[in-house]
C-alpha cells in the first residue's frame, strides 16, 4: 500500500495534535477524564511496544511497573503536599520501576532466559507484587489501598506552583507527557541502539556474533520500558485519587498486551490507537458486564493472533507516516 | 517434630499435583516448542468438571474420572484449532494461548459465576504416620503423582509412541524424515498433557476452593518446576516439583503463604541465574 | 585452474606469526567426538579452506572458535590471546567475524541499516546512540558487493544469493581481523558462485579468511591451503593438489574406508 505524497507524517501528526488539543472542549468532563486515564495506559502500551514490538521481549506483567509508580506517588504525595514532593514522587516512580525492571532483567537475561519463560517470570513478578500489596497493609493499605491521593501540583516549588485539579488540566498534562514518551521512544528506535534492538528481534545470535552483548541491550531497554510504565502509573494515581492492588494486577497487564497486539507491534503509535480504541469500545459496549467484555477481548486477540499478526496498524505505510524505522 | 513431618507431607502432596501439571507443560514445550499459557485454565477446567459432575450426580469420583477425558478433548481442540495453525510463530502462539486462557476463564465465570465453590472430599479421615494424624486424601494425591510419573516413564521409554516422541523432541525434521507422523504426535502429546492437567485440577479441587482464577498460580508454579528441572527429563520434572512444592510448604511453616510464594519465586529466579540449564541440565530453556 | 606457484608454497605450515592457533581442541556430543584433539594454525592474510564430509566437525569447529559452544578441552589463541570459551560477543569484539551457513540477515532493516548495525557492533553501549564509527567504509563495501542500488530496500526482499553476499558485507563492516565463512556459496547459482570467487579473492587481499566449503572446485579456485577434517580429526593439510593426491583423503571422499 503506497500513500499519496502529500500525506506526510508531519501533516498527519499536525492534524492529530490539533484534534487532540480541541477535543476536551467538545465533550463533557467525564469523557475527558476517561480519555486522560486512557492516555496513561497508552504510555504503558508504548513502553511495552518498545520491548515487545521492537526488541522482541514479551512481558506479561507490565502492570507491575505501572503499579510501582502509582504506589510511589501515592505514598509520597499523600502525606506531603506541594510541587517538591510531587516531583520527588514522580522521580521515585520512575527510578523504582526502573530498578525493579533492572533486577528482574538482570536475573533473567543474564541467566539466558528469554521468550515465553521471560513472559511467565514477569507474570509471576506482577502476581506476587499484587499479593504483597494486599498483604502489607501497613504500607499499602491492603485491599482498600491508598486513599485519597491528592491532585498533582507541579511548577516551580515554592514559587509558582500549579495544581492539576480539573479534568482538562489533567488531560493536557497527560497528553504532553504521552507525546514526550512517544518522541523519546521513537528517538530510541531510530538510534543505533534501536537498530540493534530491531536486529536482535530478527536474529539474536547474528547480533551476538557481530559483537553486541545482547543481554545488556535487553537489560537497558527493559529498564527504560519499566521507567516509562512507572511514570505512567505515577500520573495515574493522582488522576483517579486512589491506588489499590488492581493497578499491579493481571487484568491491566493483559489489557496492555491486547492494546499493543491490536494496534500493531513495533509501530509505537499503534499501541496508543489500540488503547484508545479499546477504551471507547469498552465504554460503549460493557459498562456493567465486565466478564462479557473480557470474553470479547479474548476472542478479538485470538482472531488477531491467527489472522492478522501484525495488528491493525502494522505495515509499511504507518511506519512511513510515524517515522518509526 | 510433628510440624516438620506435617510440612514434609504437605510439600510432597503438593509436589504430586505439580508433577501432573508440569509434565504436560514441559513435554508440550519439549516436543512442539510451544508454551501453553492456557495450561492453568485446563487445570481449572478439571476442577470444574468435578464440580459440575458433583452437582449433577453427587459423585466426586465420577467427576475425577471424567475430568481427564473432558479436558483432554478441550486440549485436542486447542491443538488442532489454534496451535497447529501457528506453527513456528512462537509469539503468536503465546498470544493465542493467552487469549484462550482469557476466553475459558471468562466463559466459566459467566457460566458458573466468579466466586469460590467447594468440592466435597471424596476420601475423608486420616492415617496415623509416626504419631501424626494425616489426611488420607493428601496421601492419595502423592501416590497419584508418583503413579502418573511411573506411567509416563513407561509410556516414554517402553512404547513405540514414546520412542517416536523422544525422537521428535531430539529433532523434529529428522523424525519426520524417518516417517514419524510428527503432526499426529503433536496432537496426541498435547491431548495427553491437557488430560493430565485436567486430572490434576480434578484431584486438587477438593483441597482448594474452586474458582475461575485458580489455574494461574499453578501455571506459574509449574513453570518454575520446568525451569528448575528442565524439559528433557522426567526425573527433572519430579525433582523440580519436589523442590517447588516442598519449598512452598516449608516456608509457609515459618511465614504466611504470600511470603512463601515470594520466596519461592526469588529462589527460582536466583537458580535461573546460577544454573541456566536447569538443575538437571537437561535442556537449555531458550524459547 | 592451477594456483600461482608462489601461493602453493606459502604458508603450508603456519608459523609463529599465525593469527589463529588451535591446540588440542576436543568437543564431544554424548559419545561422539565431533572434534578430537584438533591442532590448527592460520597464518596472517592466509585464505584457508576446511573441507571434509558431512559430520566431519567443520561447523563444530567454527562454533567452538566463536564461543558458541565451549570445548571439552584444548585452547584457541587469537593473536597470542587466549579466547577459549569466551562469549560470542566478546570473541567478535576481539576481531573474529563469522558468516553462518544459512544466511542470517536482519529482514526488518534495510540493507544499509544491516551494515550500520554491523559496523557499530563493537561500540560501547552509550555511544550507540550517535556513533557513526566506520560508516565511511560502508559505501565502499556496498559497491564492492554490488548492493549499492538496493541499499535502502528491506533486506527481506533480497534473493538467497544476495543475502549470502549481504551477510559477507556485514561481516566486513564489522571490521574483523579474521573472517570465518561457513559455506558462502551454499544454494548459489553457478553465476553467483563465480562472483563469490572473485569477491573472496578480492577480500583475501587484505583479510585472513577461513572458509568451510563442500564445493571442491570452488576451493581450488580460491584457497591457498586446504585442511581436511574427518571424524573430528585433521586428516591432511596442504595445497589442494597435494591434498587431492593424498590416498587417505581419497578413501574418505570415495567412501572406501572400512
Amino acid at each position: 500500500m503506497s500513500l499519496p505524497s502529500w500525506l506526510t507524517g508531519r501533516r498527519v501528526g499536525g492534524v492529530i495534535l490539533l484534534l487532540a488539543a480541541v477535543f476536551p472542549w467538545t465533550v463533557d468532563p467525564f469523557e475527558v477524564s476517561l480519555v486522560a486515564k486512557t492516555l496513561t495506559f497508552a504510555m504503558v502500551a508504548v513502553s511495552l511496544d518498545l520491548i515487545w514490538g521492537v526488541a522482541g521481549i514479551l512481558s506479561f506483567g507490565h502492570a507491575a511497573f505501572f503499579g510501582i509508580g502509582a504506589y510511589a506517588v501515592g505514598l509520597i504525595t499523600r502525606d506531603f503536599s506541594g510541587a517538591g514532593p510531587a516531583y520527588l514522587g514522580l522521580l521515585t516512580a520512575i527510578v523504582l520501576a526502573a530498578l525493579v525492571a533492572t533486577a528482574v532483567g538482570y536475573f533473567t537475561f543474564y541467566g539466558g532466559v528469554s521468550g515465553a519463560y521471560f513472559a511467565i517470570i514477569t507474570l509471576a513478578v506482577s502476581l506476587i507484587l499484587s499479593q504483597l500489596a494486599q498483604t502489607w497493609v501497613g504500607l499499602t493499605g491492603g485491599h482498600n489501598g491508598l486513599y485519597p491521593v491528592p491532585f498533582l501540583t507541579l511548577g516551580i516549588p515554592g514559587i509558582a506552583e500549579f495544581t492539576f485539579d480539573t479534568d482538562i488540566r489533567i488531560y493536557y498534562l497527560t497528553l504532553v507527557v504521552l507525546i514526550g514518551v512517544f518522541l523519546l521512544s521513537r528517538a530510541v528506535v531510530r538510534s543505533g541502539f534501536g537498530q540493534a534492538l530491531v536486529a536482535m528481534e530478527n536474529d539474536e545470535s547474528r547480533v551476538r556474533f557481530l559483537g553486541y552483548d545482547t543481554r545488556r541491550l535487553k537489560l537497558v531497554v527493559f529498564s527504560l520500558s519499566g521507567a516509562i510504565a512507572g511514570l505512567a502509573g505515577g500520573l495515574y494515581a493522582p488522576m483517579v485519587g486512589f491506588v489499590n492492588p488492581g493497578v499491579l494486577g493481571l487484568l491491566l497487564s493483559t489489557q496492555v498486551i491486547i492494546w499493543v497486539a491490536l494496534g500493531g507491534r513495533g509501530t509505537l503509535v499503534g499501541p496508543i490507537v489500540g488503547a484508545l480504541a479499546v477504551a471507547f469500545l469498552e465504554d460503549y459496549l460493557s459498562g456493567t458486564f465486565v466478564e462479557v467484555w473480557l470474553l470479547i477481548l479474548g476472542v478479538l486477540v485470538l482472531v488477531v493472533a491467527l489472522f492478522r499478526p501484525q495488528g491493525l496498524l502494522g505495515g509499511p505505510a504507518v511506519r512511513r507516516l510515524t517515522g518509526v524505522r | 517434630m510433628e510440624q516438620v513431618l506435617l510440612q514434609t507431607l504437605n510439600g510432597l502432596s503438593l509436589a504430586g499435583i505439580l508433577i501432573l501439571v508440569a509434565l504436560g507443560l514441559g513435554i508440550t514445550f519439549g516436543l512442539l516448542g510451544v508454551i501453553n499459557l492456557a495450561h492453568g485454565e485446563l487445570f481449572m477446567l478439571g476442577a470444574y468438571t468435578v464440580l459440575v459432575t458433583q452437582e449433577a450426580t453427587g459423585n466426586v469420583w465420577l467427576g475425577i474420572a471424567v475430568a481427564p477425558i473432558a479436558v483432554g478433548t478441550v486440549g485436542l481442540l486447542i491443538e488442532r484449532g489454534v496451535i497447529k495453525r501457528l506453527y513456528e510463530r512462537p509469539f503468536d502462539t503465546l498470544l493465542a494461548t493467552w487469549a484462550i486462557s482469557i476466553v475459558v476463564r471468562q466463559g466459566i465465570t459467566l457460566w458458573q459465576g466468579g466466586g469460590f465453590q467447594p468440592i466435597a472430599h471424596p476420601i475423608t479421615g486420616s492415617v496415623s504416620i509416626l504419631g501424626l494424624e494425616y489426611s488420607r486424601y493428601r496421601l492419595v494425591l502423592l501416590a497419584l503423582g508418583v503413579a502418573v510419573l511411573v506411567l509416563a516413564g513407561l509410556l516414554l521409554y517402553r512404547t513405540r509412541l514414546g520412542l517416536h516422541a523422544r525422537a521428535a523432541i531430539q529433532n523434529r525434521e529428522i523424525a519426520a524424515a524417518m516417517g514419524i507422523n510428527v503432526s499426529r504426535l503433536d496432537s496426541i502429546v498435547f491431548t495427553l498433557g491437557a488430560a493430565l492437567a485436567g486430572l490434576a485440577g480434578a484431584a486438587m479441587g477438593p483441597l482448594v476452593t474452586v474458582s475461575p482464577a485458580m489455574g494461574l498460580p499453578f501455571l506459574a508454579s509449574s513453570f518454575f518446576v520446568v525451569i528448575l528441572g528442565g524439559t528433557g527429563s522426567l526425573i527433572g520434572v519430579a525433582a523440580g516439583a519436589a523442590i517447588i512444592g516442598g519449598g512452598q510448604a516449608l516456608i509457609s511453616f515459618f511465614a504466611n503463604p504470600v511470603i512463601a510464594q515470594v520466596a519461592v519465586l526469588l529462589l527460582a529466579i536466583v537458580v535461573i541465574r546460577i544454573a541456566p540449564q536447569g538443575i538437571f541440565g537437561a535442556r537449555r530453556i531458550v524459547a | 585452474m592451477a594456483e600461482p606457484a608462489e601461493r602453493l608454497t606459502q604458508s603450508t605450515v603456519a608459523t609463529s606469526s599465525s593469527i589463529l592457533q588451535i591446540h588440542g581442541l576436543t568437543r564431544r556430543f554424548g559419545g561422539l567426538r565431533a572434534l578430537d584433539a584438533v591442532d590448527l594454525a592460520v597464518g596472517r592474510d592466509e585464505l584457508l579452506a576446511i573441507i571434509g564430509p558431512n559430520g566431519a566437525g567443520k561447523s563444530t569447529l567454527f562454533n567452538v572458535v566463536t564461543g558458541y559452544l565451549p570445548p571439552d578441552s584444548g585452547r584457541v589463541i587469537l593473536d597470542g590471546d587466549d579466547i577459549t570459551a569466551l562469549s560470542p560477543d566478546r570473541i567478535s569484539r576481539l576481531g573474529v567475524g563469522r558468516k553462518f551457513q544459512v544466511p542470517s540477515v536482519f529482514d526488518g532493516l534495510t540493507i544499509r541499516q544491516n551494515l550500520e548495525v554491523s559496523a557499530r557492533g563493537h561500540s560501547p553501549l552509550r555511544s550507540l546512540f550517535r556513533s557513526h564509527d566506520g560508516f565511511d567504509q560502508l559505501d565502499a563495501i556496498l559497491s564492492r558487493l554490488r548492493l549499492s542500488e538496493k541499499a535502502n530496500l528491506p533486506a527481506g526482499l533480497l534473493s538467497h544469493g544476495e543475502k549470502q553476499w549481504l551477510e559477507i558485507a556485514m561481516v566486513l563492516a564489522n571490521r574483523p581481523r579474521l573472517l570465518l565463512l561457513d559455506e558462502p556459496t551454499a544454494g548459489m547459482t553457478l553465476g553467483e558462485t563465480k562472483r563469490t570467487e572473485e569477491l573472496l579473492r578480492d577480500i583475501g587481499q587484505e583479510h585472513t579468511i577461513v572458509l568451510i566449503e563442500h564445493d571442491v572446485r570452488f576451493v581450488r579456485e580460491v584457497a591457498q591451503r586446504v585442511v581436511v577434517l574427518h571424524r573430528g580429526r585433521v586428516l591432511a593439510s596442504g595445497p589442494i593438489d597435494e591434498v587431492e593426491r593424498d590416498e587417505r583423503v581419497r578413501d574418505v571422499y570415495l567412501g572406501r574406508e572400512e
